[in-house]
């Protein structure tokens, strides 16, 4: 009977430890949660700002890349559009078979 | 004073302070109880609105033709702003392009609201302007604007975004307005708890609602075509003297438009800047006496119906033809007699063509206008799209079908006529034009399957006016500026401009349509100029246009010559 007693003490006595140590472990993880908003804004900010950043850079390739200032930058570096067009045509074997 | 009297007088200021309380409590929690609900759900709650990027306009390669970029809402928060209204906006105004300095000071006088708006689609660089002069109370809340990269390019196929009844961004005229729906996309919102200093709270109740994009379109415009022709519009009507033009380019076999420019044009960009006539585009809505270039279409419908053949002469081409009160002469005065039907086109013979219209007669040349698509819509995917009607069937005197026999007493647009055009360089398929090959949702990509195209004459009809309209570049009004080597198919036409019930004599369209390598064409095109000065004649304006552009295109596309 006493040794059922004292089993019985055991069991509730692990049972309350690890009720325990859980409730400290939840504790513990909100107490840290609750403040990680900060680091969410963070991010958020930072994920905002590489977003205009990359906007800024697609804005910028679209207009070097558009034909007129392609044009105008042709003509800064000195290339002339060409006046005449010479067609290779192929040159047929001069021996036969 | 008895102590009854003193409880009395207690009970009496309980009960006061006791209504008073209830007062207060009715006051605030039925009374204001809206307000403070907004006030504590505002406290508690963040709500965000993800806004829908606007899709890009691409160009055939993938380029952008116009695509979205950074913006901002600059707005005045009133009850912080310190310094008077009439220093602040000229503070501002440097920095705001099209901005009435009355307008910014009576937002800033506004009184009775703590928050206004002061200019919409404000640019980084002004932005991070107006945040340098340090002007408490003013503040910046993100949107977008619209980019055209390419300037003014293809501003009539592309249209532009303006604000519609609400303030929202709408899409008005070519790609924008027909596809407004498809670009506009659905902005999201996210909604979340926070704490007292407004930071998110990982472990509250967030919510989201997913927004979606707009899509992209994939165009069959060439950048560089559509490039090309809008520098020769602009070099033709200066060199010309022109008042306007168009020019579009198809490909015949599919009815896919390489490109589309017309002039004058406007700037998308800033297109408040513009007259509003600017707006329509002229190559699909503009309609136009086609004159000569109409001879093509009349003659393959007379072929088609074997009303005449190659063995044809014309035993009515030696002079002037009366019909009622009416005279129908040559342009040059000069007559053709027993001319074949290679002869009437070749020497665009107006008496020549009234022969052919006869012998197919006007029931066969009505039924013959309606399937080269004249008299209605092309289904072309651009929003101010038009078809100027045709004369209903039972109006048509004699000499309407003389002068239809030679492009006049009709009106096209000059999308219906490169179209019907096109049916003959296509072996006698009408195609429907488009301009959008591929919608892009996503990861998702759409392909867009043209139309079936239609038989409408016969290949052996189509390849006989194709050898008609090769004659009449190699030895018609137009051979002066052919091009060595290559075969090309084409017709002038100089058509008189009805002026309030008859022809000017001064003014004209001169146009030139064509295709080539006339055999196994690359691209078919047409170049209208309107009232040019330099000359009232389509062989001496729009066909040497033409024929300078299309030697750029055969360059471009590696054609050969011979081919």
């Amino acid at each position: 009977m006493k040794l059922k007693i004292k089993k019985t003490s055991k069991i509730i006595y692990l049972v309350v430890i690890t009720l325990a140590i859980l409730c400290l472990a939840e504790l513990l993880v909100t107490n840290r949660l609750s403040t990680m908003g900060w680091k969410v804004q963070a991010l958020e900010k930072e994920a905002d700002q590489l977003k205009k950043e990359n906007e800024a850079l697609t804005e910028e390739m679209s207009l070097q890349a558009s034909l007129a200032r392609i044009a105008l930058r042709a003509q800064e570096l000195g290339f002339v559009q060409s006046d005449s067009v010479s067609y290779l045509t192929p040159q047929i074997p001069v021996a036969l078979k | 004073m008895s102590i009854n009297f003193k409880v009395n007088l207690l009970f009496v200021g309980f009960a006061l302070v006791g209504i008073t309380l209830a007062g207060r409590l009715f006051y605030w929690q039925i009374i204001n109880s809206d307000r403070l609900k907004v006030t504590a759900e505002g406290q508690r709650w963040s709500f965000f609105e993800i806004p829908a990027q606007r899709g890009e306009i691409k160009a055939s390669d993938g380029s952008s033709l116009a695509n979205s970029k950074e913006a901002y809402l600059l707005y005045a928060s009133l009850p912080q702003v310190d310094k008077a209204p009439a220093e602040i906006a000229a503070k501002i105004l440097p920095f705001l392009e099209n901005t009435d300095e009355e307008g910014l000071k009576t937002q800033l006088n506004r009184k009775n609201v703590l928050w206004v708006p002061l200019k919409h689609k404000v640019s980084r660089q002004a932005k991070e302007g107006i945040e340098n002069l340090n002007l408490k109370g003013l503040g910046f809340e993100k949107e977008e604007t619209r980019n055209y990269p390419e300037g003014s390019m293809s501003a009539h196929l592309l249209g532009f975004v303006g604000v519609d009844a609400n303030g929202q961004d709408k899409g008005y005229f070519g790609l924008e307005g027909y596809y407004d729906l498809e670009l506009k996309g659905k902005p999201g919102a996210k909604k979340w708890e926070k704490d007292a200093s407004g930071k998110p709270i990982l472990l509250g109740e967030n919510m989201t609602e997913e927004g979606k994009n707009g899509r992209t379109l994939v165009t069959t415009i060439d950048r560089t075509v559509q490039y090309l022709i809008e520098i020769k519009l602009k070099e033709g009507i200066e060199k010309y003297g022109a008042k306007s033009g168009t020019i579009i380019v198809m490909e015949p076999g599919t009815g896919a438009i390489l490109g589309m420019a017309s002039q004058p044009s406007y700037d998308p960009s800033t297109y408040y800047l513009f007259e509003k006539t600017l707006y329509r585009n002229p190559a699909v809505s503009l309609a136009y006496e086609p004159g000569s270039t109409f001879k093509v279409v009349v003659m393959a419908a007379a072929l088609n119906e074997k009303a005449v053949d190659e063995e044809t002469v014309c035993d009515k081409c030696s002079g002037p033809r009366t019909i009622g009160e009416y005279t129908i002469k040559t342009s040059t005065e000069k007559y053709y007699p027993n001319s074949n039907l290679t002869d009437i086109i070749k020497h665009s013979d107006n008496v020549g063509m009234v022969f052919v219209s006869e012998k197919l007669g006007l029931e066969k040349t009505l039924e013959y206008l309606k399937r080269f698509g004249f008299g209605q819509k092309t289904g072309i995917d651009l929003e101010d799209e038009d078809s100027p009607a045709l004369r209903a069937d039972k109006n048509w005197r004699t000499i309407d079908l003389a002068t239809v026999a030679f492009g006049q007493g009709i009106a096209v647009t000059p999308l219906q006529m490169v179209r019907a055009v096109g049916s003959i360089a296509n072996k006698g398929k009408l195609v429907e034009p488009f301009i959008v090959k591929k919608v892009i949702d996503g990861q998702k990509v759409s392909e867009i399957t043209p139309p079936k195209s239609k038989q409408i004459i016969s290949p052996a009809t189509a390849s006989q006016v194709t050898k008609m309209m090769v004659e009449a570049v190699e030895a018609g009004e137009a051979k002066l500026a052919k091009l060595k080597g290559f075969e090309i198919a084409g017709k002038t036409g100089t058509a008189q401009i009805p002026l309030e019930g008859h022809y000017d004599k001064e003014k004209t369209v001169a146009s030139f349509v064509g295709f080539a390598p006339a055999q196994n064409p690359r691209f078919v095109m047409l170049v209208t100029l309107r009232e040019p000065s330099a000359s009232i004649w389509g062989s001496s304006t729009a066909a040497p246009l033409w024929l300078e552009i299309s030697k750029e295109l055969f360059t471009y596309f590696g054609v050969l010559p011979g081919v």
